[in-house]
């Protein structure tokens, strides 16, 4: 079963940041999503992945994965660097980038902002709340697999 | 660079003792703790000592995060500790694969008599003899009692855990046990082979990009330096359920062999040694004597289709040598100094006698968070190379815990005719207890009981 994971943060309410808050809007599709898509496509592991900013004062990162979401933290920070560290210098709280720019800071701080969803996770153990799937407990590459044209 | 030996307890190095006690306590004030652990300082064996030589009883302590905040550390310092150690087992119980329901479920551990949150630091004692290692645990208490301490005691029975070599580096299960330890360079300025493993995937306090740790830095890192973590594991393992599994699939699997040693060949593919230790991957029809101390081989290059060493084997997944790993595998794969005895008494046949019987695993680590969300869990569903493709929910034949979501009790042998899928494999072991520990290193165990830090 596909698990989610539900970053959600505060963002800093400036205007400084309010304006670069605007900025990454202005070149996500452009600059930053092309990096996004690279990076989750090479882990074979994400199915789903959407970045929300709510009335400029929360940001949410969204994303359905298989397996433990908190598995792989150090790929996705190496990977997207450049992505988190934009995204987190625009969060109240955050501690700086060069603070949470390894292995353990990243995952602790990531782990600390997955919220749970309302309800319960059909699989034992989990404690991420609900998520629906049509797909069962099928994973990306599996999908993948089946879905590839033969030849 | 060079590592202090006298600064680092001596759990590094291998101990050659034939039996453990492991006494798990709960601190009571904070005054108290910093005296049991000031007074125990001094009889902590550490790594200058020749363990081989050194008097009854060789003796660590591992310290849990509650165990720090007991002892009135610094709480902004220990914020700083590896995240994991910090949440503690129960928080990551999944990446462990022990599965709320099933018998590995963190609720049901300690057989049920403590909470792991209780858990604030267990002393190891090893000895040579009984006797030795009794009076060495009634000294312990009497110092944990004076201090203010209470001993957990992890059995319904009022027993402790005590390890037990019952025979020469032989599990239960009959393998053996030993064989491969990391070759460790101690010494920055000293010649290098290629196979040598940097002293920093072991001992805190010297985090680089390459070899990162937590503390990372600063005054904690300073703290912290020449100590390691450990992960601390009480393992069941159903002997009989194992031996009855051999005895019912090996002569299903290997039909034209006679019934005894197809028991044993399937043993050995689901270790990847045979259980005197001879590597399948060098010897794949028979053990060798030669070859059974042998640590020097891959699998890549001379076993690519997993037909001499199954890739879901034991050793095949917890190091994977050359393997390929998948691109989102970036740490690599984390390397251990294990520590772990058997315990309990062993058994023959098929009948199990209701006895507790397993190993007191100790995995020592500078990155708990590593090695849990990569081996632990990959032990539980082998996803994490190319290898696996087509099936990558089967799991670690001998070790996974069946209930997992998402995998399947499956364990494919290529090689046996085309290739043999054993379905509904059993449950062999089930987790009885798990603590994250620090085993401070010398300054930072001086610290501590003087409440400097
Ligand atoms: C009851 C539980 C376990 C038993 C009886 C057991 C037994 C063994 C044996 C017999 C070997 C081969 C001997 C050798 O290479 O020295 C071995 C190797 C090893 N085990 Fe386990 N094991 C257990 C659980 C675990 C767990 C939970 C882990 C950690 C995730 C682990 C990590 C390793 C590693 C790293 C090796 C060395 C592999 C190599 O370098 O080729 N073991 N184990």
């Amino acid at each position: 079963m596909a698990l989610s994971l539900n970053f959600t943060a505060p963002l800093k309410q400036d205007p400084e940041s309010q304006k670069r808050l605007r900025q990454l809007a202005a070149v996500f599709a452009d600059q930053v999503q092309p990096e996004i898509d690279a990076a989750l496509a090479k882990s074979e592991l994400v199915h789903f992945a959407r970045i929300l900013i709510i009335d400029n004062k929360y940001i949410q990162v969204l994303t359905e994965f298989d397996g433990d979401p908190m598995a792989y933290t150090e790929f996705f920070r190496t990977a997207l660097p450049t992505v988190f560290e934009r995204i987190f210098s625009l969060v109240e709280g955050a501690p700086p980038w060069q603070e949470i720019n390894n292995p353990n800071g990243f995952y602790e701080y990531t782990h600390s902002l997955n919220l749970k969803a309302l309800g319960e996770s059909s699989d034992t153990g989990y404690d991420h709340g609900y998520l629906f799937s049509a797909f069962g407990d099928a994973t990306v590459r599996e999908i993948k697999d089946k879905i590839a044209p033969t030849t | 660079m060079t590592v202090d030996f006298s600064e680092v307890q001596g759990l590094i190095r291998t101990y050659r003792r034939v039996t453990s006690r492991h006494l798990i306590f709960r601190f009571g004030t904070g005054a108290g703790a910093r005296t049991f652990l000031g007074e125990l300082a001094q009889q902590i064996t550490m790594a200058d000592e020749d363990p081989n030589t050194a008097p009854d009883p060789l003796l660590n302590v591992g310290v849990t995060c509650n165990g720090l905040h007991a002892l009135e550390a610094d709480p902004a310092m220990v914020g700083e500790f590896d995240a994991v150690f910090k949440l503690g087992p129960p928080a990551v119980k999944m990446a462990l694969g022990d599965v709320p329901g099933s018998r590995s479920d963190p609720a049901n551990w300690w057989e049920g008599q403590f909470a792991t949150d209780d858990v604030h630091c267990v002393v190891h004692l090893f000895a040579q003899s009984d006797g030795a290692a009794w009076d060495a645990v009634q000294a312990v208490r009497q110092l944990a009692g004076s201090a203010g301490l209470t001993e957990l005691i992890p059995r319904r029975d009022g027993t402790i855990l005590s390890g037990r070599w019952f025979a020469v580096r032989k599990m239960h299960f009959g393998y053996t046990d030993g064989i491969s330890q990391p070759n460790v360079c101690w010494d920055d300025d000293a010649p290098r082979s290629p196979e040598q493993i940097d002293f920093r995937n072991f001992l805190l306090g010297y985090s680089t990009d390459k070899y990162p740790s937590a503390p990372a830095r600063g005054a904690a890192a300073d703290f912290a330096r020449n100590s390691t973590y450990g992960l601390f594991r009480w393992i069941y393992q159903d002997v009989a359920a194992f031996n009855q599994f051999l005895a019912v699939q090996g002569p299903q699997l290997f039909p034209d062999l006679p019934a005894i040693e197809a028991e044993e060949l399937l043993a050995a593919k689901m270790m990847g040694r045979w259980r005197d230790g001879t590597p399948l991957a060098l010897a794949p029809d028979r053990p060798d004597p030669q070859l059974s101390g042998s640590n020097d081989f891959d699998y890549a290059t001379g076993d690519p289709d997993g037909r001499r060493c199954p890739f879901s084997a034991h050793i095949r997944i917890v190091n994977p040598r050359d393997t390929p790993l998948d691109p989102i595998v970036v740490e690599g794969i984390p390397r251990l100094l294990r520590r772990g005895m058997p315990y309990g008494a062993p058994l023959q046949g098929v009948t199990d006698d209701g006895a507790d019987r397993g190993l007191v695993g100790m995995f020592l680590c500078a990155d708990l968070r590593k090695v849990v969300y990569s081996l632990m869990s990959w032990v539980m569903r082998n996803d994490f190379s190319p290898v696996y493709n087509g099936n990558r929910r089967v799991q670690d034949p001998l070790f996974g815990n069946r209930s997992m979501p998402g995998s399947r009790a499956e364990f494919t042998i290529p090689g046996v005719g085309s290739e043999a899928t054993v379905k509904s494999l059993p449950d062999f072991v089930h987790t009885k207890g798990t603590a994250f520990l620090l085993y401070p290193a010398k300054a930072a165990l001086v610290a501590l009981s003087q409440g400097t830090r």
